[in-house]
């Protein structure tokens, strides 16, 4: 008689999409380094990496290599633990954001009814890690990187998940399929409310993954390397791989949430896809290549004081836009968003009296 | 009211410029003009800006110099004894030169006696400043200073202190990497000459005359 | 794929996504050079000595934001059921939502006034 192996099977069957995300999406990032290096290079009038192999294309295995050979420092007094697990405690959640994003109709890895939930819940994870990784340092560079790091995540995850309470408003659904397949005669960014949307998740995306102008944990000409000054070797190219990570599955995400996912003529789906989501990336390149980084005061402000009331305003936009339709719908989703931007701009970069060198003269002659 | 976010898309838009740039320029430079001179160094140049090194060089400026050499009249890859040495070893250089890296050993006929000829000449490149003065002060043209700074080298003790050998270069070469000057120094020449000649008539004039009236 | 199933997929992922970060880290502890030094290890401060600890207290400062990201955090939890079943809700359901949202907008409102969202 035969043992009942339908459960070695089925973990079989499960792990299959499980290695191919594992081996996909870390060679993806590795040539998103690449990618990275060679239009910031050409935006600049450089060549960039071109030495190792044609084009530079194995620049990212070079760079591997390199990071495999250099020696592992753990500074005195660090809390080991902490130092330890905080490179893989970020790398995890950035692999689990792939899980959710559906390729095809029906590639998808983890097909859950709550994927956008689900998305949003392990991809705030990552603040944990970075605040590990400041604290366990014991650096105090380190650990100003891991608290602003902590305060700006937290300010922009809230108009992040406002901005993606449209989704379900407008579909009724949280799976992620089923979002994209509402897409079918027209994709969200083409509305009013999702072309706020998409901005929104645009802006507060590049700022959940820590990039450029929203650099700030990592602000290197300001606080060395932020939450991982204290980190060498393998585990800083894992804090780097996370991000590379980050800015792939946000750029997943915007193309399947709001620019129709794998909806596209003549091509096949996944290479729609594909395709939507280098061009979010691009864009995120091209963005570093162009804006100086946020100062800290600024950036907390702009979270609070602009994109709050903006996501907001789009979600109350959307819902009357869904009930109402027509175009008085259309002409109050879209001017309810950019009276409260132009609203919340000028409240908030309002000139303020600010001790000048005049205010300074008159004070001296006073006395 | 002042509407804020459009100075960022116009930035937006002019790194973007930027970046296409490189590619239509980079085409244009490898099809249309095939120029790998010094356009890069230009201000108002767009595109790719690097040299890439060892594959690509930029020609120096003519007034660049490193080391200087020993200029014969003559062609490229003339023999010693063909070679017509313009220096006479009148050892001018080794007298101004400020950090005292020439050496000259005049030569010397069969009988003895002095000739206007080095027979050694070897200057210590570690030692040299590349200031230019033996080149300013030679009053024959024989020293001028070198274009070539690929002197990078495994060994210093024998290699970096150049012989006469090494130190002689043909006016053909020199007048490549330093036409301007070259073309200067040949007009300068001929307009000595031309202004020798003239007084040597003059004088001849002179004294044709000078015998054909007589004492009084 | 059924939903236990789904879930299942998780927790095996979630074992199989450690070997990504796992991997690398063991084999740079068998390839990498290992030769701490008192120097060396020290907290990288610029070449400065590291004055007094560094695990001390935070700004008051954080705290008033980590209060307000609960607020609006709280909120988005309870947007996003509204919005599930939003169809359903009608115009009463966006009426009432309208005036849950005013009312943390007042809220936020304050705290503009009273210049807690300034960051000096």
């Amino acid at each position: 008689m035969m043992p009942d192996l339908t459960w070695l099977m089925t973990v079989i069957r499960l792990l299959i999409p499980a290695i191919i995300i594992l081996a996909v999406a870390p060679v993806g990032m590795m040539y998103l380094t690449w990618l990275e290096r060679k239009v910031i290079a050409r935006i600049q009038g450089r060549v960039g990496p071109n030495r190792v192999g044609p084009y530079g294309l194995l620049q990212p295995l070079a760079d591997g290599v390199k990071m495999l050979t250099k020696e592992d420092l753990i500074p005195r007094g660090a809390d080991v633990l902490c130092h330890f697990l905080a490179p893989i405690l970020i790398v995890v959640p950035a692999l689990f954001l792939f899980t959710v994003l559906p390729i095809g109709p029906t590639l998808v890895a983890a097909p859950l009814t709550t994927g956008l939930l689900f998305f949003v819940a392990v991809g705030s994870v990552g603040t944990l890690a970075i605040f590990a990784a400041g604290w366990g340092s014991r650096n105090k560079f380190a650990l100003l990187g891991a608290t602003r790091s902590a305060a700006q995540l937290a300010a922009y995850e809230v108009p992040l998940v406002l901005s993606l309470a449209v989704i379900p408003l407008m579909t009724g659904s949280l799976n992620m399929t089923e979002i994209v397949q509402a897409q079918q005669a027209k994709w969200f960014v083409f509305t009013p409310w999702g072309l706020t949307g998409f901005i929104l998740i645009l802006i507060t995306g590049l700022a959940e993954v820590n990039r450029t102008p929203f650099d700030l944990p990592e602000a290197e000409s300001e606080i060395i390397g932020g939450f991982h000054t204290e980190y060498s070797g393998m585990k800083f190219a894992l804090f780097y791989m996370a991000e590379f990570l980050g800015t792939l599955a946000l750029g997943m995400l915007a193309s399947v949430l709001f620019l129709g996912g794998w909806h596209g003529p003549f091509l096949p789906g996944p290479v729609w896809l594909l395709l939507k989501t280098f061009s979010i990336i691009f864009f995120a390149i091209w963005v570093r290549g162009t804006w100086p980084r946020f100062r800290v005061d600024h950036l907390m402000e702009f979270a609070w004081k602009v994109l709050l009331p903006l996501a907001l305003s789009n979600l109350l936009g959307a819902a009357f836009c869904a009930l109402k339709g027509g175009w008085i719908g259309n002409i109050v989703a879209t001017a309810l968003p950019i009276s409260v931007f132009l609203l919340t701009t000028q409240l908030w970069l309002k000139p303020r009296p600010r001790p000048t060198t005049a205010w300074i003269e008159t004070n001296s002659q006073s006395n | 009211m002042k509407i804020y976010g459009l100075e960022l898309l116009r930035g937006l838009g002019i790194t973007m410029g930027r970046f296409i740039a490189t590619y239509t320029v980079g085409f244009k430079r490898t099809f249309v003009n095939r120029n790998r001179g010094s356009f890069r160094q230009s201000a108002s140049e767009k595109g790719v800006f690097t040299v890439q090194y060892p594959e690509e060089r930029l020609k120096p400026p003519e007034r660049f110099r490193v080391l200087p050499v020993l200029i014969y009249d003559g062609k490229k890859g003339d023999t010693r004894t063909q070679q017509a040495e313009r220096c006479t070893s009148c050892g001018i250089c080794a007298k101004v030169c400020p950090p005292q890296c020439i050496w000259i050993v005049q030569a010397k006929d069969a009988a003895g006696k002095a000739i206007p000829k080095a027979a050694e000449f070897s200057i210590d490149t570690d030692v040299c400043m590349n200031c230019g003065f033996c080149a300013e002060f030679c009053p024959f043209d024989a020293i001028k200073m070198d274009h070539d700074f690929e002197l990078s080298n495994g060994e210093r003790h024998q290699s970096h202190i150049f012989d006469i050998n090494k130190l002689h270069v043909s006016t053909e070469y020199y007048a490549e990497t330093h036409p301007i000057a070259w073309a200067e120094e040949q007009a300068r020449k001929k307009a000595d000459a031309e202004r020798k000649a003239a007084a040597a008539a003059a004088a001849a004039a002179a004294a044709k005359k000078a015998a054909e009236t007589p004492p009084q | 794929m059924t939903n236990q199933l789904t879930y299942c997929f998780l927790g095996i992922f979630l074992l199989a996504a450690l070997v990504v970060p796992l991997l690398p880290i063991v084999l740079a502890r068998f390839v990498a050079p290992k030769k701490p030094g008192l120097t060396k290890n020290q907290v990288y401060e610029c070449g400065m000595e590291t004055e007094g600890d560094t695990w001390v207290q935070f700004r008051m400062h954080y705290y008033l934001f980590a209060i307000l990201f609960v607020v609006f955090d709280v909120e988005a939890l309870f947007l996003f059921p509204w919005a599930l079943v939003f169809r359903w809700g009608g115009w009463t359901g966006l009426a009432a939502i309208t005036v849950f949202v005013g009312i943390l907008l007042a809220g936020l409102v304050y705290a503009w006034q009273e210049n807690v969202l300034e960051w000096e």
